[in-house]
C-alpha cells in the first residue's frame, strides 16, 4: 500500500495516529494527534514516542516491553488494545485506549498505534461502578425492600444517597426527570435538577428540595408523603405526584440513603380537586345574588389550581365589556392584571380575544404565546411592557353561555407556573362557566324581581300619612327577611265626609299574588266607603269580593271609622286593636270572620268614645308571631306589658320602642311582614300645636 | 330566608281513615311537609282524614290558610276532614278569625 495514501487517510481518522521507527522514534504524527498531546507535527517528529507522550513513571515499563517484542519474545503492547495513561505537552494525563501494529521492515520493525482519549468513557464506568456499588449497599441486607422495589418497578423510583445527589432512578423516574442515564442524573446537581421543574404543594405554595421526602427523610426527620403539583417546563404539562420516601439505614442504623416511590397522581387528584371546585364554586354561586361579588370568590377560587390568574367580564345591553372579578395567585399581582385589563377595548373586535368568544360562544386556547402574538395583542408600549410583565405562557378564553346566549367570558392565564392548558382544563372551565353564568343570570332576575317588588309595596301603602284633626298618627311596616317578595300587610288611612277610615291588613302567602289580593282589598274598601262608611259594610264587601275570585283568598283586616273622639270597630278576622288608656290597656272590639274564607261570617262592630291621651294600636300577627329564643313567640303578653310600659308615650315613640323590641327578641330573619298603626287622641285644643310636628309615618328596611 | 323549623307528622292509614298528628310548629316554612304528608295520606284514598292539632305548638297565618284549604278540598273531592281542637295558643287564631266556627273541629278523634 502506498504509504503517503494511507497516511492522508490516517490524517483525518478519528483517533490519534503515530507512527514509530525501530528506535521508538516518531516518523508519523496526524492531525488527531496534534489535538489529543498537544504537539505539533514538527514538534513530535523525529521524537521518542514513550519520552514525548508517556508518563516518565511508566516509561521503562513499556521500553521493556517492546525490547521483549523486537528479540521474538511476547508482549501484550501489540495487536491488542490496551489501556495506558498517556501525558499531554502541558503535563496533564489523561487514560487512552491503544492498540500497537507491528510491521516487519528491511531493518527491524516500525510500530504504528492508534490512541483514543477515554477520559470520558472511564469516568462514566467510574461513576457507574460507584453508582452500582451504592445500590448494591443500599439494597444489602433487606431482601425484603429490595422485592418491595423490584415489585413497584412500573413506579418511578429514586434512590438519594447522604450528599443528597440522586444515586439510583429507574427508567420511570428518569423520564419524568428528563434524563437519558443514572450517569447523567448522578452527575447532576439535586438543586438544579429540582429547579428545573416548577413545583408546587396542595395549597399553591412553592415546593424547595427541602421539602422532599427523601431529603427530609436523610436529615433524620420522619416525613409524611408529600403532594406535590408539578409543571414539566419543557411543555408546561402538569402533574401531580405523590412522593413516599423510605429510609435505607446501614449497620449502624444511620439513614443512608432514601428510596422516594414516585405515583403519578394526575388523574384521581384532578378529578378530585375539580369535584371539589365544582363543589365550592356551587355554594358560593348559590350563595348570594350579589353576583359581581359571587364571581370574584370563583375566580379566587380558580387560582392557582386552574390558572395563575382569572378574570370574569360580563357584557352588558349595549354590548359593553365590564370587568367584574380579578383574581391572582400573588394578591399583589392582581393590580397588574387589573392595569392590564384596561386596555382591553370596552367595545370588543368580534374577531378575536374576548370579543370573538363572545360573537361564536367557542372557548379559545393558545398554548405557548409567542412574543409575535404579544406584540400583535398590545395597543401600544405600555400595552406590551404590561403583557411582557405578566409573562404569558397560555391563556384560555371560555364563554358563559345562558340558553345559547354569551353572557360573558372567563379568561384564565397561566404565567408564572409555566403550565399549558390541555382539553380536560378547556372542558372543565366551560363547567365553570356555564355555571357562573347561570348564577349570574339568576342573580338579575332577582334584582329586577326585587326592584319590582319595592316598586309594587310602595303601590300598597300610602305615600304619606294624612293629618287629622284632634289625632297624632305613626305607622311602620317592616318587610320579611326575603327579599323581591312583596308582602302581604299592608295598612291604610282616608277620609270619607269628614271622618277617617283605618284599615290594616294582612292577605296571606307573598309575592305577586298577595299584592293583587291586597290591591283588591284595598280598592274594594275605597270603594264601599263611599257609600257607607261603616266598617262592618267595608269588611263586608271585602269579603263578598275576595269570594269571588277563582282560588282561596283570604285576607285579615281591622278596620276602624275615627269621628273626632269616637272610635267604631270592626274585625275581619285580624287581631284587635289595643286601646292604651290612664294606667290600662286591652284589647278592644269583637272577633269578626277572616274575610274570603266562608259564606257564613259576621262583623260585629263596636264604637268607644277615647278621652284625650288615649291611645290605640293596632298591628299585624307578624308582630305576635316574632320569633325569639327557645323557639318562643313574642306573643300578646309581651306586647300588653310593653304597650303598658308606653301608653303615655307618642304613637311616633310607641313605634320606636316596639321596633326597638322586637329587634332586640327577634332570633333569625325576619320570618313575616310586620306592620303597625299607632294612633293618639290629642283633643281639639292641641290640633294646631300638633300640626307643627307633622305625624309621619316610617317604613323600616329589614 | 325562612329557615325549616321542626313539625314533626305522625301518619296513621287504617280502615280508611288518615290520622296526620302534628307536633311542633306549622307555620310558612313548615307548611310545604304538611302538604307532602296529606297527599301521601290522600293517596290511599281514604274516606276521612283527621289531622290532629293537639300536640302542635304553634300554627300561623299560613298554617290557618292550610286548613281552610284541605275543608274547600274535602268538599270538592267528596272526603270528610277533621280537625281535632287544639291547645288553647293555638287555637286562638281560630278564634280571631272566627274560622273554629266555620271549620270541622272536634274534641277528640272519633272511635272509628
Amino acid at each position: 500500500m502506498d504509504l503517503s495514501r494511507a497516511r492522508k487517510i490516517l490524517n483525518v481518522a478519528d483517533s490519534a495516529f503515530i507512527s514509530m521507527d525501530d528506535e521508538g522514534l516518531i516518523t508519523y504524527w496526524n492531525i488527531r494527534a496534534e489535538e489529543t498531546f498537544g504537539w505539533t507535527r514538527e514538534q513530535a517528529i523525529g521524537h521518542d514516542a514513550i519520552e514525548l507522550i508517556v508518563p516518565e513513571r511508566y516509561r521503562e515499563a513499556l521500553r521493556r516491553g517492546f525490547r521483549r517484542f523486537k528479540a521474538g519474545g511476547e508482549t501484550r503492547l501489540v495487536e491488542r488494545r490496551t489501556e495506558q495513561v498517556a501525558v499531554r505537552a502541558d503535563g496533564s494525563e489523561f487514560p487512552v485506549e491503544v492498540i500497537v501494529s507491528a510491521l516487519q521492515e528491511e531493518h527491524g520493525h516500525s510500530f504504528h498505534a492508534f490512541l483514543s482519549d477515554i477520559s470520558e468513557r472511564k469516568a462514566q464506568e467510574a461513576e457507574r461502578q460507584r453508582l452500582l456499588d451504592e445500590l448494591e449497599r443500599a439494597l444489602q441486607g433487606s431482601e425484603q425492600r429490595l422485592q418491595a422495589i423490584v415489585d413497584s418497578l412500573a413506579e418511578a423510583i429514586t434512590i438519594r444517597g447522604r450528599d443528597d445527589r440522586i444515586v439510583y432512578a429507574n427508567k420511570a423516574a428518569l423520564a419524568r426527570l428528563g434524563m437519558s442515564s443514572t450517569a447523567e442524573l448522578a452527575a447532576a446537581d439535586p438543586r438544579a435538577l429540582m429547579g428545573s421543574y416548577t413545583a408546587f404543594d396542595e395549597r399553591g405554595r412553592a415546593i424547595d428540595m427541602d421539602d422532599l421526602p427523601s431529603v427530609r427523610l436523610l436529615r433524620g426527620e420522619d416525613p409524611e408523603p408529600l403532594l406535590m403539583r408539578t409543571i414539566d417546563p419543557r411543555d408546561g404539562n402538569e402533574a401531580w405526584v405523590l412522593l413516599k420516601a423510605t429510609a435505607v439505614r446501614d449497620p449502624e442504623g444511620r439513614v443512608e440513603s432514601a428510596v422516594t416511590i414516585i405515583e403519578d397522581v394526575t388523574v384521581s387528584k384532578r378529578l378530585q380537586l375539580r369535584n371539589e371546585f365544582l363543589a365550592r364554586a356551587a355554594t358560593l354561586l348559590a350563595s348570594s345574588l350579589d353576583y359581581e361579588q359571587t364571581l370574584q370568590n370563583v375566580a379566587g377560587l380558580a387560582v392557582p389550581q386552574l390558572a395563575d390568574w382569572c378574570g370574569v367580564d360580563l357584557v352588558d345591553e349595549d354590548g359593553r365589556r365590564q370587568s367584574v372579578a380579578v383574581a391572582h395567585v400573588d394578591p399583589t399581582r392582581v393590580e397588574l392584571a387589573a392595569r392590564l385589563r384596561q386596555y382591553e377595548p370596552e367595545h370588543m373586535e368580534p374577531d378575536r380575544g374576548i370579543g370573538r368568544v363572545i360573537a361564536t360562544g367557542e372557548p379559545m386556547l393558545y398554548n405557548d404565546i409567542p412574543q409575535e402574538l404579544l406584540e400583535e395583542a398590545a395597543s401600544d408600549e405600555h400595552h406590551l411592557e404590561l403583557l411582557r410583565e405578566v409573562g404569558m405562557r397560555a391563556v384560555l378564553l371560555v364563554p358563559m353561555k345562558i340558553r345559547g346566549r354569551t353572557i360573558g367570558t372567563i379568561s384564565l392565564v397561566s404565567a408564572e407556573s409555566g403550565r399549558t392548558f390541555d382539553p380536560g382544563d378547556v372542558e372543565f372551565a366551560e363547567q365553570i362557566a356555564e355555571r357562573a353564568a347561570l348564577a349570574v343570570e339568576n342573580a338579575r332576575l332577582y334584582s329586577e324581581r326585587a326592584s319590582i317588588a319595592r316598586t309594587l309595596q310602595a303601590s300598597l301603602l300610602p305615600e304619606a300619612l294624612p293629618e287629622l284633626s284632634e289625632w297624632e298618627v305613626a305607622a311602620m311596616y317592616r318587610p320579611a327577611a326575603v327579599e323581591g317578595e312583596v308582602g302581604g300587610d299592608f295598612y291604610d288611612l282616608w277620609e270619607i265626609d269628614g271622618d277617617w277610615l283605618m284599615m290594616i291588613g294582612d292577605v296571606t302567602g307573598k309575592g305577586v299574588r298577595a299584592a293583587a289580593v291586597t290591591s283588591l282589598v284595598r280598592h274594594t274598601a275605597w270603594a264601599a266607603s263611599e257609600f257607607d262608611s261603616r266598617p262592618a259594610h267595608l269588611l263586608e264587601r271585602v269579603n263578598a269580593a275576595l269570594r269571588r275570585r277563582p282560588s282561596l283568598s283570604v285576607c285579615t283586616a281591622l278596620c276602624m271609622r275615627i269621628s273626632r273622639a269616637q272610635v267604631t270597630v270592626a274585625s275581619g278576622g285580624h287581631p284587635l286593636p289595643w286601646r292604651l288608656g290612664a294606667g290600662e290597656v286591652k284589647e278592644i272590639g269583637s272577633h269578626g270572620t277572616l274575610l274570603g274564607a266562608f259564606a257564613n261570617a259576621q262583623w260585629p262592630e263596636q264604637t268607644f268614645r277615647l278621652g284625650v291621651g288615649e291611645s290605640l294600636v293596632a298591628i299585624t300577627d307578624g308582630v305576635t308571631d316574632t320569633r325569639g329564643p327557645d323557639e318562643e313567640r313574642f306573643g300578646p303578653e309581651r306586647l300588653c306589658e310593653l304597650l303598658g310600659a308606653v301608653c303615655a308615650e307618642s304613637p311616633a315613640a310607641i313605634r320606636e320602642r316596639l321596633v326597638a323590641e322586637l329587634e332586640r327578641f327577634q332570633v333569625g330573619a325576619q320570618a313575616d311582614d310586620t306592620a303597625l298603626v299607632a294612633m293618639r287622641h290629642t283633643g281639639p285644643s292641641a290640633a294646631r300645636e300638633k300640626a307643627a310636628r307633622a305625624g309621619e309615618d316610617v317604613r323600616v328596611e329589614a | 330566608m325562612a329557615i325549616a323549623r321542626p313539625l314533626q307528622i305522625e301518619t296513621q292509614i287504617a280502615d280508611a281513615c288518615a290520622t296526620l298528628t302534628l307536633a311542633g310548629e306549622l307555620d310558612i316554612a313548615t307548611v310545604p311537609r304538611l302538604q307532602e304528608a296529606v297527599e301521601a295520606a290522600l293517596a290511599s284514598d281514604p274516606t276521612r282524614l283527621i289531622i290532629d292539632l293537639r300536640p302542635l305548638g304553634f300554627l300561623d297565618s299560613s298554617g290557618l290558610r292550610q286548613m281552610l284549604m284541605l275543608a274547600d278540598r274535602a268538599g270538592e273531592e267528596g272526603w270528610e276532614l277533621l280537625l281535632v281542637r287544639p291547645a288553647e295558643q293555638v287555637l286562638a287564631i281560630f278564634q280571631v278569625t272566627r274560622a273554629e266556627e266555620n271549620l270541622p273541629f272536634v274534641d277528640e278523634p272519633p272511635l272509628r
